[in-house]
């Protein structure tokens, strides 16, 4: 027997205790997570998730129609990024004869780098608890915002890679997802923000696979 | 239908038969030039209020449209940089097309252009930098070009409008509200302040100038050439029209203390760098960051006396850019992107002019004699001396060390011919850059033969 699907209602009388209590702690982790991640697979799952989140969070600024456009900013552009992504790598590994889903887990200096600056990253918050308060929004979306917009900077410190900068650049975009509908509810802001995501998610899809494509055995092939 | 959608439409067209054009040799440059002089001269003949026709449509000139909370009108002031940025592309479009230049560009030219447009023609003000995020994506692709490479050059160029739209928002939300200045001064102080940071990040100061050099090392010179030049054109309007619209922003941060500054820091950065680079695209990216410190410094230094000088210099520019970036490009074609300096075995044996266009070029950006920027050039270090002395040192020093950077590269490219068999360079290169060169020298020798384009341009600019 089927489960028919929740109404919009029914769907945030249940995702209410996770908008109130987990969603900021889980996203945090998962921001630090995607800056980790070696394998893009995971960092992009991780991307994917925090959009679902944010979009969930954001129910507390917004209507709810507008708050889930997250999700439907962050599908798509993950769906473009995937795709990408997936592209330039099955070329290659078809090309090394290797199947293009098995994960790459690199321990090497780059992601030891990161991690000994995303951990950095969460000591400082942890311990000095940096927060930018503006006016309408509640301190712990105050305090995920901060750490949103540092996150997207270190993240765009962390290498000139297409998908590394294309986290960093919607990381700062969702800060403003958070900090500006909380100053000015306007339907306007709310498309222009999204929209700039989108774009931003078309011009990474892009870069990923024209600089993705140097580290092709034989690019002529492709 | 106004006018603003009748030149966006005509762009857009442009856009998509030089995408249908692509797989051409150089048919889709020439269409995009053609198109762009077409639509310039339109402009530049059109009346500024009432009625025109164009192409049979009634076009109303005053008439504002609307989209997605933007007004959008191409005011009389707007035309302006509108005029000088149709002259750039057209410019480019056509020594892309004379160059074999990368084909992503010919559609880039009008799309970017329509974005800038869109920049400058839209109200309210401080959200207008929207725009400006969507012409950078444009700009990424243009600079990326159809060739696997690295994209820092790209990436980087997305980061400054990104950065900041969200500042602008929130300047724009404090700012708007008057009555915070009672409910709220510490908020109200803030939101003039995060403007200041807002303008301040649009002029990309350092450490925030690394998608310039990096356009240079990893981007098509002309691509790279065109993108730096229009972005600035387009920030120079747009920053000038804000501190115009909220001078109230020099009671927390006045411009003419803190934007000679930034442009000397630029330019004193861009010396020590173009003197240590071992590479021909780092040594591009310089003088493309010391080109572009030294056009904030005229302006930094004349203010609104000094918008002809402005004008004067950004109708000069592209000439001398073009010269250089061609030949650049004709070097990278034979010596690979961003070759080192020791790998340049036979430039001048086999490609004079394209080693002429690099030095010749880049010595005349600098603003050396005989070239079309030596007045512009001139009339900065005049103003520096007389009214500010350490942005003088800083200029001369930063042009000593730039031409060091010029005379390293000199040697090089006068290594002796290892590989006999390496080609001549292209006939067409000279029918290129001496025409230009010629151009840059009448301009150099007679200022005045700009004056009538100065004039109007300068007459309408004002016009906030």
């Amino acid at each position: 027997m089927s489960m028919p699907l929740p109404t919009l209602d029914a769907f945030l009388a249940r995702v209410t205790p996770l908008a109130q209590e987990g969603a900021v702690g889980l996203s945090l982790l998962l921001v630090a997570s995607l800056l980790v991640f070696s394998d893009w697979r995971f960092a992009l799952a991780a991307f994917a998730l925090v959009h679902v989140l944010v979009g969930i969070l954001l129910t507390r600024l917004l209507p709810p129609e507008w708050a889930l456009i997250s999700w439907v900013v962050g599908g798509l552009v993950g769906v473009m990024w995937f795709l990408s992504a997936r592209r330039v790598e099955s070329i290659q590994r078809r090309q090394e004869k290797r199947p293009w889903w098995l994960p790459r887990w690199r321990l090497n200096a780059s992601t030891l780098m990161r991690l000994a600056l995303v951990l950095l990253l969460l000591v400082m918050v942890y311990s000095r608890r940096p927060v930018v308060a503006l006016p309408g929004l509640e301190p712990d979306l105050a305090q995920l915002a901060t750490f949103l917009a540092l996150a997207g900077l270190v993240g765009l410190g962390l290498g000139d890679r297409p998908m590394r900068w294309g986290f960093g650049l919607s990381l700062w975009v969702l800060t403003a997802h958070f900090a500006v509908p909380a100053l000015r509810t306007d339907v306007n802001t709310v498309a222009l923000l999204a929209g700039l995501e989108l774009l931003l998610g078309f011009a990474i899809s892009y870069l990923i696979v024209v600089d993705g494509a140097r580290f092709w055995p034989y690019p002529e092939d492709a | 239908m106004n006018l603003l959608t009748a030149v966006l439409l005509w762009l857009l067209v442009l856009a998509l038969l030089a995408h249908l054009l692509r797989r051409l040799p150089w048919l889709p440059g020439l269409v995009v030039a053609a198109g762009l002089v077409v639509l310039a001269w339109f402009l530049w003949q059109a009346p500024h209020e009432g009625e025109t026709t164009w192409l049979g449509r009634t076009l109303h000139v005053d008439r504002a449209g609307t989209l997605w909370g933007f007004r959008l009108h191409l005011s009389t002031a707007t035309r302006a940089p509108a005029l000088l940025l149709l002259g750039w592309g057209a410019l480019f479009a056509l020594a892309g097309a004379w160059t074999r230049s990368d084909r992503v560009l010919f559609p880039g030219i009008p799309l970017i252009l329509m974005a800038l447009l869109l920049t400058l023609s839209s109200t309210p003000l401080l959200t207008a930098p929207f725009w400006l995020v969507v012409a950078v994506i444009f700009m990424a692709f243009a600079a990326q070009g159809t060739t696997p490479r690295l994209a820092r050059g790209a990436l980087r160029i997305l980061l400054v409008p990104t950065l900041a739209f969200p500042v602008f928002l929130f300047a724009s939300w404090a700012i708007g509200q008057p009555d915070l200045a009672v409910q709220d001064p510490g908020l109200w102080v803030l939101g003039w302040r995060v403007l200041f940071v807002a303008l301040i990040l649009l002029l990309t100061p350092v450490p925030l100038h690394g998608w310039i050099v990096s356009l240079g090392e990893h981007a098509p010179p002309l691509a790279a050439a065109f993108v730096v030049g229009s972005w600035q054109i387009t920030t120079y309007a747009l920053v000038r029209h804000v501190l115009l619209a909220y001078p109230l922003i020099a009671e927390f941060a006045d411009p003419a203390r803190w934007l000679p500054w930034v442009a000397v820091v630029q330019m004193v950065w861009a010396g020590l760098f173009a003197a240590a680079a071992r590479r021909l695209g780092q040594l591009w990216g310089y003088l493309l960051l010391w080109d572009y410190g030294a056009s904030l410094l005229l302006w930094s230094l004349s203010g609104e006396f000094g918008v002809d000088a402005i004008l004067g210099m950004m109708l000069a520019r592209p000439l001398v850019l073009v010269v250089t970036a061609a030949g650049y490009q004709a070097l990278a074609e034979r010596f690979g992107d961003n070759a080192d300096y020791t790998a340049l075995h036979g430039a001048v044996e086999r490609l004079p002019t394209a080693g002429l266009g690099l030095v010749g070029g880049g010595l005349f950006l600098l603003g050396w004699p005989l070239g079309a920027l030596f007045p512009a050039r001139m009339a900065t270090l005049r103003l520096a001396a007389t009214g500010n002395n350490a942005a003088f040192l800083g200029a001369m020093l930063a042009l000593f060390l730039a031409t060091v950077g010029l005379a390293r590269v000199m040697p090089h490219l006068n290594r002796p011919l290892r590989d006999p068999s390496m080609p001549r360079e292209a006939d067409g290169l000279g029918w290129l850059i001496w025409p230009l060169l010629l151009a840059g020298l009448l301009i150099a020798l007679n200022p005045a033969v700009l004056d009538v384009f100065i004039q109007t341009l300068a007459l309408w600019l004002v016009q906030v």
